[in-house]
């Protein structure tokens, strides 16, 4: 992926759902359209609840990549 | 075989065991796939009230069992339960109550109507007799909530994910969110392309459901048949017999070919996974697939 520019970054891990989701929620929300947020997020039953939260808000993933103990989501608005 | 003794099997027969309280017994009712109206429930509580001592169990096989009912009062629960539609469940060697999970009417992982095939299979078969006892469970998805795997028949829902290249935006989420690892992304001419292991693949519905582009469809979408599978004394998992039964009606046949198998075979108080392992899995799976 050629640049991407990351305007900001949420850590939300150790964070429990579904209040991770929510807070990525907010932080997408709050994004300009051309700005890409990064979010950190735990493996497993998180990423999934951040990832369907994403889509239905219908928010756009655009690379994730897991980093053994956590996983970094890339999204858009 | 003493009156008393052929009253005692009578009763196993509908559903009412003898408790070690002399002349107590427990009243197990049938609920299929765990559901029960709001006025059954409160029949049920009544009955318990009256003749029981006013507290139910629940079973491990969604059901409820009044205890401590007097053998003189059986009768009479029995007649109020049947006219508020509650039927009793079922002990001994046969088809015990069918089991199902929720399923697609309201969750969101189930893929198939959990229930539907949980009535036509309790039409088909409860009560049955069967070498020894016989539990059928229908779960909607891979996640598995009603054991398909712990049953002696075990119905699981499926899909078969297919990896559609148009709108993929390569972004990877679901190589991070398949749980078994079986997605894998390679490089080729036209720049990249996302496979599937379909032999590991537990045909879940995570990719499908999630890809932020909808790139990953259901390519195939049917039934994961179990059979085999028992808890008890000696546990043992059930075996897949068929990945993905395409329809309603290869799943019944199939099903109705398992139980006729289990009982020109079973020996008596054997359970079917254990027929399977003297016989050998191929031999049960070539009777009812045929030849592969």
């Amino acid at each position: 992926m050629a640049n991407l520019e990351i305007a900001k970054t949420l850590d939300v891990q150790g964070i429990s759902c579904p209040v991770n989701a929510v807070r990525v929620k907010a932080a997408v929300a709050s994004l300009q359209e051309d700005e890409l947020l990064e979010v950190l997020v735990d493996e497993g039953e998180a990423v999934l609840r951040v990832a369907r939260t994403l889509k239905d808000s219908g928010h756009r993933i655009v690379k994730v990549e897991n980093r053994g103990e956590g996983v970094s989501v890339i999204v858009g608005k | 075989m003493s009156d008393q003794e052929l009253d005692m099997s009578a009763l196993g027969k509908v559903g009412m065991m003898r408790q070690k309280q002399p002349d107590n017994y427990v009243m197990r009712l049938k609920a299929v796939a765990g559901d029960m109206t709001a006025s059954q429930l409160a029949c049920v509580a009544e009955v318990a009230e009256k003749y029981g001592k006013g507290f139910v169990h629940l079973s491990t096989r969604q059901g409820i069992e009044i205890h401590y009912v007097h053998r003189d009062h059986l009768e009479k629960a029995r007649l109020e339960l049947q006219k508020a539609g509650i039927e009793m469940g079922a002990c001994g060697p046969r088809v015990r109550v069918i089991v199902a999970c929720p399923g697609d009417e309201t969750c969101r992982w189930g893929v198939i109507d959990t229930k539907k095939i949980a009535r036509e299979l309790d039409t088909r078969y409860f009560k049955q007799e069967t070498p020894s006892k016989f539990k059928l469970a229908v779960t909607g998805c891979s996640n598995n909530c009603t054991k398909a795997n712990e049953n002696d028949i075990g119905v699981r829902g499926a899909i078969e994910p297919e990896w559609v290249a148009d709108d993929c935006n390569d972004c990877g989420l679901c190589i991070t969110l398949c749980p078994v690892n079986s997605i894998e992304r390679r490089d080729n001419d036209e720049g990249f392309i996302y496979a599937v292991d379909q032999n590991s693949c537990i045909n879940c519905s995570i990719c499908t459901s999630l890809c932020p582009s909808n790139s990953w469809v259901i390519g195939r979408k049917g039934y994961t048949l179990f059979i085999g599978g028992t808890m008890g004394r000696i546990p043992r998992f059930a075996t897949v017999l068929k990945k993905i039964v395409e329809s309603e009606d290869e799943l019944y046949m199939l099903i109705e070919k398992a139980i006729a198998c289990y009982r020109n075979n079973g020996r008596k108080k054997e359970r079917f996974g254990h027929m399977i392992d003297r016989l050998g899995f191929e031999k049960v799976k070539e009777e009812l697939l045929g030849k592969s």
